[in-house]
C-alpha cells in the first residue's frame, strides 16, 4: 500500500491511417519510494509511450490512453487537470531522454535551460537560480560549471550534454524520474560514468527510478526489479537476481543470451530469430509465438495470461523454462 | 572564430559587388557597335554628315571616345566616389538623386506591407500551428493556395475596381501632386496614408499568409522536436512552452526569408505601381528603359543589388545572433 506509483492496466492506442496502433496493452507498474525498477524490450514495444503515458505528456489527439488506475504518492492522475499536472511535472516528477543533443534547446545556453526548473518550481530569484544551477551542474560532474553555464548544447560533449539533462531531472529533488534509455547515445566509458552519477544521486536523494532501457548491462547495473515487454505487453516480471539467473519466458531468455559474453566458446552473436511484428499486425495467441522455439499450437491460438509465479515473479507463457541456469 | 567569419562574409559580399558592377558594365555594351547610336537615336530630318557630327560629340560628352577597358576603369573609379552617373532626362540629372527622390516613397509601400504581413503573418502562423487543425488553421491553407494561385496584379486590380471606383473608400489613383506638394504637415501625411491605403492593402494580403504560412510549417516542425517534450517535461505551460522555446526556433527560416525580402523593399513592383500609379521606383525604372536612359538603369542596377547584397549580409550576421551554432562556422569543439 506504500506504492509511490501504482498503475492498473494502462492501455494506449494511435488511430493512423493504416489502422489503430495498440501500443501499449494493459500493463500494470508498481514502483516503491526510492526504488529503481527497470522495462526492458526491444525498440517499438512500447517502453517510451508508457513514460510518456505516466506523465500525461501524450498528445491527444492522436493518442488515446485508457487506465483503470494510476495513482502517484497518494493523488489520482487521471483525474487531475492539466493545471495540476503542469505543477507536478519536473517538480515531484520528472524525465531524462535519451538523446541529449536534441533533447536540449539548441537557441538557448544549458545554465539557462536549468534555471527554468528552478524559476517554474521554487520562489527562487535569477540570480538565486543561476547559483543553484551552477551547483546542481558541479554535483553532476561538469568541470568548471561557471563557464559551462553560458554554453549552447551543440558546444559540449555528448557525456556533458547527458551530465546536464541528469542535472536538470534531479533539480527539485523529484520522487520520481523516468529515464528514456539515458545511455544509449554515448560511448561505453562515458556510458558507466553517467550510470554511475545517476546512481549516486538515486541513492543520495531516495529518488525512485523508472529506467527504460534495452540494454541489459544498464539493467544489471542499476536495477532492483525488471519488467520485460514485448508488443505492448509485459511478459515477465522479476527481482533482478531472479531474472538474470532464471529466466522464465524464453524472450527474456533470448534478450539474455544474445548479450555477447567474452567467455562465451562460440564467436557468434546469438540472436532471436526474426524482428519485431508490425504494431499494426499483431499476431494470433502469444505476441511471441512467431519467434519461439518452444512454440505449440496452444501458443498461436490463445494469449496466455500474465500470472504469479511466486510472491514476487509474474509470467505470460503458456511453457514456462524451468530451472536452468544462464549467465 | 566569430570574428573571422564575420570578416570573410564582408569580403565575401565586396567580391560578388564588384562582380556585379563589372557586369553591369559590359552587358549594355554586348553587341553594340556604336553606343552614340543607342543614346542618340538618328532622327528622320538629319544628314549623315550632321549625324556623325551629333555622334561624336556625343561620344565625347559621355565618354565613349576611349578604349572600352579605359572606359570601364573611369566608371569603376566613378563609382568609389559614389558618382551612379547622370541621366539623359532633360536638365541632365544625377542619377543619385533620381533614386534617392523615388527610394521614400517606394518604402512608403514595401516596408508598411512587409511590416504588416510579418506582424501578423507571425502571430497567425504560430497560433494556427499551435490549434493544429483548428479553423484558423484551416483558414489559412486555403488561404495561402488561392494567393499563390491568383497574380499578384489581381487583387490590385479587384481593390482598384471595387474599393476605388465603385465604393470609393480610397483614392483608386493617386494624386499625381502627391510627392510635390509634400510638406510633412498632417494633412498631407494622411494624405499619403489615404493614397497608399490601397495598394498596401493589395500587397499585404499576400504578405499576411506568405509569412502565415511559413511560421506554421516552421513551428509545427519545431514543436515535434524532443527539446519541446524536455520543455514539456519541466511543467511549463504552454504557453511559456510556445514562446521560450518553440518560437525563438521557428523564426530561424523566417528571418532567411525576411532577409530576402528586405533586398526587394526598394526595389518597388512596376505593376502595382502603375495600377496605382505610384511614383516609386518601379515607375522610374519603366521610364528609363522606356527612354533608352542607359546611365539611369544602369545606376538604379547597381543601387537595387548593393542594397540586396547588404541586406543578406545583415541577414547573415543577425542570424550568427539568433542561432549560436551558426557563429562556429560549422567546427565543433
Amino acid at each position: 500500500m506504500n506504492e509511490l506509483l501504482n498503475v492498473q492496466n494502462l492501455k494506449v492506442i494511435f488511430p493512423t491511417e493504416r489502422g489503430i496502433v495498440r501500443a501499449v496493452e494493459g500493463i500494470d507498474l508498481c514502483v516503491h519510494p526510492g526504488e529503481c525498477i527497470a522495462i526492458v524490450g526491444e525498440s517499438g514495444c512500447g517502453k517510451s509511450v508508457t513514460s510518456l503515458a505516466i506523465m500525461k505528456l501524450l498528445s491527444s489527439p492522436p493518442a488515446l490512453m485508457h487506465a483503470d488506475e494510476m495513482t502517484f504518492d497518494g493523488k489520482n492522475l487521471l483525474q487531475m487537470s492539466e493545471k495540476q499536472m503542469l505543477d507536478l511535472r519536473g517538480k515531484d516528477m520528472s524525465m531524462i531522454f535519451q538523446d541529449a543533443l536534441t533533447a536540449l534547446n539548441p537557441v538557448m545556453c544549458v545554465g539557462r535551460q536549468l534555471d527554468e526548473m528552478f524559476l517554474r518550481h521554487t520562489k527562487m530569484t535569477r540570480t538565486e537560480a543561476k547559483a543553484a544551477s551552477i551547483k546542481a551542474l558541479r554535483l553532476v560532474g561538469v568541470p568548471a560549471p561557471e563557464k559551462r553555464y553560458h554554453d549552447y548544447p551543440h558546444q559540449l560533449s555528448g557525456g556533458m550534454r547527458q551530465r546536464v539533462l541528469i542535472a536538470m531531472a534531479f533539480a527539485i529533488k523529484p520522487k520520481l524520474i523516468i529515464a528514456d534509455e539515458p545511455t544509449t547515445a554515448l560511448d561505453v566509458t562515458i556510458q558507466a560514468q553517467v550510470l554511475d552519477i545517476l546512481q549516486k544521486l538515486q541513492r543520495e536523494n531516495g529518488t525512485a527510478l523508472i529506467l527504460i532501457t534495452h540494454d541489459l548491462s544498464v539493467v544489471a547495473h542499476m536495477a532492483d526489479r525488471v519488467y520485460v515487454m514485448y508488443c505492448g505487453k509485459i511478459v515477465e516480471h522479476a527481482p533482478l537476481r531472479d531474472l538474470f539467473t532464471d529466466p522464465k519466458h524464453p524472450y527474456t531468455q533470448g534478450l539474455l543470451s544474445s548479450v555477447p559474453h567474452l567467455t562465451a566458446s562460440s564467436n557468434r552473436f546469438v540472436q532471436i530469430p526474426d524482428n519485431v511484428p508490425s504494431p499494426l499486425k499483431k499476431p494470433s495467441g502469444c505476441y511471441f509465438h512467431t519467434r519461439c522455439s518452444h512454440c505449440t499450437p496452444e501458443c498461436t491460438q490463445c494469449m496466455p495470461r500474465l500470472t504469479d509465479v511466486d510472491d514476487h515473479r509474474q509470467l505470460r507463457c503458456h511453457h514456462p523454462l524451468g530451472g536452468e541456469h544462464h549467465g | 572564430m566569430g570574428k573571422g567569419y564575420v570578416i570573410k562574409r564582408i569580403l565575401y559580399t565586396i567580391f560578388i559587388f564588384f562582380i556585379v558592377i563589372t557586369l553591369n558594365f559590359f552587358i549594355p555594351r554586348i553587341g553594340v557597335e556604336d553606343p552614340a547610336e543607342r543614346y542618340y537615336p538618328a532622327q528622320g530630318n538629319m544628314t549623315d554628315i550632321e549625324y556623325d557630327i551629333i555622334k561624336q560629340l556625343t561620344r565625347e560628352q559621355y565618354g565613349f571616345d576611349v578604349s572600352t577597358f579605359q572606359q570601364y576603369l573611369r566608371y569603376l573609379n566613378q563609382l568609389l566616389h559614389g558618382d551612379l552617373g547622370t541621366s539623359l532626362q532633360a536638365g541632365s540629372p544625377k542619377v543619385i538623386d533620381l533614386i534617392a527622390e523615388r527610394v521614400p516613397w517606394t518604402l512608403v509601400l514595401s516596408a508598411s506591407t512587409m511590416l504588416i504581413g510579418v506582424v501578423f503573418g507571425i502571430l497567425i502562423g504560430a497560433y494556427a500551428a499551435w490549434r493544429r487543425g483548428g479553423w484558423l488553421d484551416n483558414a489559412v491553407l486555403s488561404a495561402s493556395t488561392i494567393t499563390t494561385a491568383l497574380p499578384g496584379f489581381f487583387l490590385a486590380l479587384l481593390f482598384s475596381l471595387y474599393m476605388g471606383f465603385e465604393w470609393e473608400w480610397f483614392p483608386a489613383y493617386t494624386d499625381p501632386n502627391l510627392v510635390s506638394s509634400f510638406d510633412w504637415s498632417w494633412e498631407a501625411i494622411s494624405n499619403v496614408l489615404q493614397n497608399a491605403a490601397l495598394p498596401i492593402l493589395a500587397t499585404a494580403i499576400g504578405s499576411i499568409v506568405g509569412y502565415a504560412q511559413s511560421t506554421r510549417n516552421s513551428v509545427i516542425s519545431v514543436a515535434d522536436e524532443d527539446f519541446i517534450t524536455t520543455a514539456r517535461a519541466k511543467g511549463l505551460s504552454n504557453n511559456t512552452v510556445l514562446y521560450k522555446h518553440v518560437l525563438r526556433n521557428a523564426m530561424l527560416p523566417i528571418v532567411t526569408s525576411l532577409g530576402m525580402s528586405i533586398s526587394g523593399l526598394i526595389g518597388g513592383s512596376v505593376v502595382i505601381e502603375q495600377i496605382f500609379n505610384w511614383n516609386g521606383m518601379g515607375t522610374l525604372f519603366l521610364n528609363a528603359n522606356n527612354t533608352n536612359d542607359y546611365p539611369l538603369m544602369m545606376g538604379i542596377m547597381i543601387f537595387l543589388s548593393g542594397f540586396a547584397l547588404l541586406a543578406n549580409l545583415v541577414t547573415d550576421l543577425c542570424y550568427s545572433l539568433l542561432d549560436p551554432r551558426v557563429k562556429l562556422g560549422g567546427a565543433r569543439r
